[in-house]
Parts: C-alpha cells; structure tokens; sequence
C-alpha cells in the first residue's frame, strides 16, 4: 500500500546527483566541464567575494522608503558622534541580514516516475485525477503527490504540478496558485523598463521554491536583461546581486559589470570582481599571483583580454586618467542613481543648531510652527548620563531662550 | 440511618439504568465509516471525505462528523484536473487500526490514489465509457457518409434539375 513512497524519494535523490552539465552554465559559454554549481556558490572564498561585490546601500537601497502593510513614520533623533556610529553600526549589521543571497540550486528533475500501468482503466474520466498527501507531518518538499492520467498511468507529479499543489492546499499570502501574469513576457518587459527588477525577483522568489525550473528560467531571464541593459544599479546592494554576479562569472560574461564598477571608480571591486572569475573557473587563461595589487589584476585582466576592448571603455579611462564617468555621462547612463546621489549632496545633516530652521524636518513649514524637541523615548539606558545632564541644561533659562526664538518668529 | 441508606439503593436496582441507557463515546463505539459528505452550494458540488460513527448511533449527518480526512473536487480545473486530497496518515489509523467501513466512491478514488488496489467499478466504468466511445465514433462515421452519400445525390440531381428547371 505505502510501499511506493519511500521509493519514490530514494529514486528522486539518486536522479539529482547523476547529472552532467548545471542549467545555470548556458550551452553557448566555452567549455563547461561538470561544475558542482551548488557547491560552488557556498563555497567561502566565493561567498566571500559576492558579500564584498554587494555594497551596502543603506539610504537608498536597503532602507529606503517602501510601500509596506505597515504603517511607519521616519525618525529622526539627536546623537552625539559616538551614537551616531553605533547605530549605523547596529543598520549594518541589520542590513547584512536582510542581504542574505537568495541560494543558486540546481532545478528539479521534470521527469515523472510511473507507478502502474493499468490499461484496462482507459477512459475511466475525462480529465486527470491528482491526489495530494495532506498528512500533517508531510513538509512542502516531501509531500507525496501523485496524478492518475485518463489512460490509466499512475504517475508522480511534475515539479509544477507538486507545487500548484502545495500552493492549493497550503495557501501564503501573495502567493496565488497559479503563476501571475507579471512572470510572462508582456508584462514582465514593463516591469522591467520601471526598474522593478527587485519586485520581479523578489516576488519570484516568495512564489516559487529556489530548486523549481520556471523560478531558475525566469531569475536567468532577468539577469540576462539586466546584463544586456546595462541597469546593474537596480539590483546592486539587494539580495539577488550576489547570484546575479555569480551567474555572469560562471558564464563568463563579466566585462559590462566590471566597465559599471569602473565607471563608478570603484578599482577595488573590479579586482574582486576578477578573482571571482578565476575562483569560479579555475581553467581561465588569466593567472593571479597572490601578492597583486587590485590595479595589477584588472590591468592584466585588460591586457589579457583584449576581446573585452569595447565594452570596457569606462574602466580603461578610469585607469588612465584616475578620473570617474563625469557628472552629465553618467546621468545619462546610471539615471536613477546619480539622481539620488545629488539629493544626498544637497540635504545637509540635522543638528541641533538647524532643527529649528529651514534645514531641519519640517522644511519651509518651520516659519509658521515652531519646533519643540522631545528626547525620544527609544534612547538606551547607555546615554543615561547624557541624559541627565541634558535634563539639567533643559531648566527654566532654556525655556526661556526657546520662547524667546518663538516669540522672534512672530 | 446507615441502613435505611442501603435499602433505597436496593430499591432503585441501578444495574438495570445503566442496562437501560448506555453511554457511549461515537469516536471510540463500535465501527465507524468513512464516506462522501457533500458540501457545496446550489450547482457546485465539493465532497469531503469524512469519518463517521458506528450506524448503530443513528444516521449519517453533518453534526456526527468525526473527523474530516480529505476533500475531493469532482469538477475539474482549468487544466482538467480533479483535486483529491486525502490525509493517508489518518486514513491508516481509521482503516487499519479501527477497522472502518469505506464507501464505493471513496474505495474507487483510494484505488486511482494507489492506495488500495482498483476498485471493480472503476474497472466497470471504464468499460462503459469505452464502449460508448466506440459507439459515437461508429455513429460519427455513419453519419459522414450518410452526409457523403446525399451529397453526391444533390450534385448528380443539380445536374439534372438544371437541364430540365420544372
């Protein structure tokens, strides 16, 4: 009766272990031997390649503002330089949590494994019948799901078919049963010319399992747009660079986003970018001694490829003039960023002398209302002291400076 | 006082109450069945497999449910699928370890599921649907040269009406 479950398990791992070439090295990239690709990518030096790649973008990428189900309101408090450091430490810290790379798995065997054959059940219905395990022990990943086909097979269900199950029967949040429409051509096209390339991937990654083919199909979609575009700042700093990179790396195909990191001056990721390659492919023709200096490897990498000539304009003129993409060139190129970058230059820091001004948070409505600073109740028990004295300094004399200030604006 | 006490216990004979009325728990009495339930609305039909107490605890209704082991949608999906999902694990413990009674229509999908071997109605049914397959496409193919044949009819007596118009 229940013979066949452990069967099938024990049939499914043995298939995912004999196989020869990895769905993540495209047919067209030069000599691809067995790569374990799995194995490779959680490699440490690997993996500690992609985290130095992934910049972390605090105020524009990983923290920015995003429409969430959750109301929240900016915050903006008074520290001193210590405590300043110390909570840009702690986001950090924060952030690099939510960077985890999303895992790069090879997809799951589509074949089926037929269980019976019974002719003599032909035509029993019209349409097929699948019967899903809803034992509460079974997980996600071993749930047995079978399809008995109108001819009368007996069969596991395909990868898709397993999931759409799970899906029916184990319902998420924005995770509908069938695929949405954003995940085909039309309207994934649009997404991608707004720059939603992070929603598509994230969601993507929410819907389907990192082992099930049509997510490893539409992930490399993307990446391959985002590749032939030139957008790398849309998917810098979040969770899908690091495999993104690591799939340019092992397909060979790194000379745009070393020209992007050129252009942006950044000489020491180029070089990172570089000992990627070479970790990733150990038979490349490019030799990197162990002492090199960053400038030494991208050098080498240049005069070694001279095939790459055309597409590395930008990081040939950074190396030779030591000068970045100039202010209106990139504009051009790198829109969004830059755009956000000039933003930046222009807000000034929050102090204590301009929290009143025009400066501060409330802007030009700070001529009509002025401003009273309350200490946060969020301050730790660490600055208890600095708290005190503040409460002493804050007597009646400053009460009387403030009404003063007040006074003056009317 | 203690006496009295015991004589009005000998007076009531409580053996024969509890003889009278015997108290049962359904989910551990006797033999329970497993079968079809029909939820769903008015033209929707949707079936959960359900267990249900021994019959001798009166008839089948919503109310005596003991445990719900599955569902089956008869009406296919977009793909042309019909969903069936079924709880093996506690589907072993009601029919093996309590002996339950299964219904023909849940013996048949536990036969397609794999579970049990198939179920002769099944077998039956498929049977049927082949024979009446068979005799559409007979009638199909009657019906064809039927169509053929008085085609060929109307063109020859075309031919001749239009010689002779009256």
């Amino acid at each position: 009766m229940f013979k066949f479950k452990p069967k099938i398990s024990a049939l499914a791992r043995i298939s995912s272990e004999i196989r020869f070439s990895s769905q993540w090295i495209k047919a067209s990239s030069s000599s691809n031997e067995d790569i374990n690709v799995e194995k490779l990518f959680v490699d440490q030096e690997v993996q500690k390649l992609l985290t130095d790649l992934t910049e972390i973008d605090l105020e524009h990428k990983v923290f920015r503002p995003r429409r969430t189900s959750i109301q929240q309101r900016s915050h903006f408090a008074l520290m001193t330089e210590e405590r300043l450091e110390k909570t840009r430490e702690r986001m950090r810290e924060e952030a690099r949590r939510f960077l985890q790379f999303v895992p790069v798995k090879e997809p799951r065997e589509e074949s089926v494994q037929i269980l019976a054959q019974d002719s003599e059940l032909k035509d029993f219905d019209t349409s097929k019948f699948v019967f899903t395990d809803i034992t509460f022990d079974a997980t996600d990943q071993d749930r047995t799901v079978v399809v008995r086909e109108p001819d009368g097979t007996l069969r596991t269900a395909n990868p898709e078919e397993h999931d759409r199950m799970n899906r029916t029967y184990y319902q998420k949040p924005n995770r509908p049963v069938n695929a949405p429409a954003l995940f085909a051509d039309p309207y994934l096209q649009n997404a991608l010319d707004k720059n939603e390339h992070e929603f598509v991937l994230d969601w993507a990654c929410w819907f389907y399992e990192p082992d099930d083919p049509s997510y490893i199909r539409l992930s490399q979609l993307v990446f391959d747009r985002i590749n032939e575009s030139g957008k790398f700042h849309v998917i810098t700093s979040t969770r899908h660079f690091g495999p993104f990179t690591f799939f340019l790396a092992l397909n060979d195909n790194i000379p745009k986003l070393l020209n992007y990191f050129g252009g942006l001056g950044r000489l020491a990721d180029c070089a990172n970018l570089v000992r990627l390659q070479k970790a990733v492919r150990p038979d490349w023709r490019v030799t990197i001694a162990q002492g090199d200096s960053d400038e030494k490897i991208v050098k080498d990498f240049i005069k070694q490829n001279a095939r790459f000539r055309d597409h590395i304009g930008d990081l040939q003129a950074f190396i030779s003039t030591g000068k970045v993409k100039s202010e209106h060139e990139a504009e051009k190129h790198f829109g969004l960023r830059e755009r956000l970058g000039r933003v930046d230059k222009r807000r000034v820091r929050i102090t204590s002398g301009n929290i009143r001004g025009n400066e501060g948070p409330l802007g030009e409505l700070s001529d009509e209302y002025s401003v009273k600073v309350v200490k946060s109740e969020g301050t730790g028990g660490s600055d208890g002291a600095e708290k005190k004295e503040e409460g002493r300094g804050r007597g009646r004399w400053r009460s009387r400076d403030q009404n003063t200030d007040d006074k003056k604006k009317e | 006082m203690v006496f009295l006490l015991f004589s009005d216990f000998a007076v009531y004979e409580p053996h024969q109450v509890l003889e009278m009325r015997k108290l049962v728990i359904p989910k551990y009495f006797g033999r329970p069945s497993i079968g079809l339930a029909l939820f769903g609305c008015t033209n929707r039909p949707f079936y959960h497999v359900c267990v249900f107490p021994d019959r001798a605890l009166g008839r089948r209704y919503e109310g005596n449910i003991l445990e719900q082991v599955g569902t089956f949608d008869p009406l296919p999906n977009q793909k042309n699928e019909k969903l069936v999902a079924l709880n093996f694990g506690r589907l072993k413990y009601w029919i093996g370890e309590r002996n339950a009674h299964i219904s023909v229509p849940v013996l048949e999908l536990l036969g397609l599921s794999g579970l049990f071997p198939i179920h002769p109605k099944s077998f039956i049914r498929a049977k049927d649907n082949r024979a009446l397959i068979a005799d559409q496409q007979l009638k199909a193919v009657a019906e064809a040269a039927d169509a053929e044949k008085l085609n060929e009819e109307q063109v020859s007596s075309g031919a001749t009406s239009t010689s002779h118009p009256q």
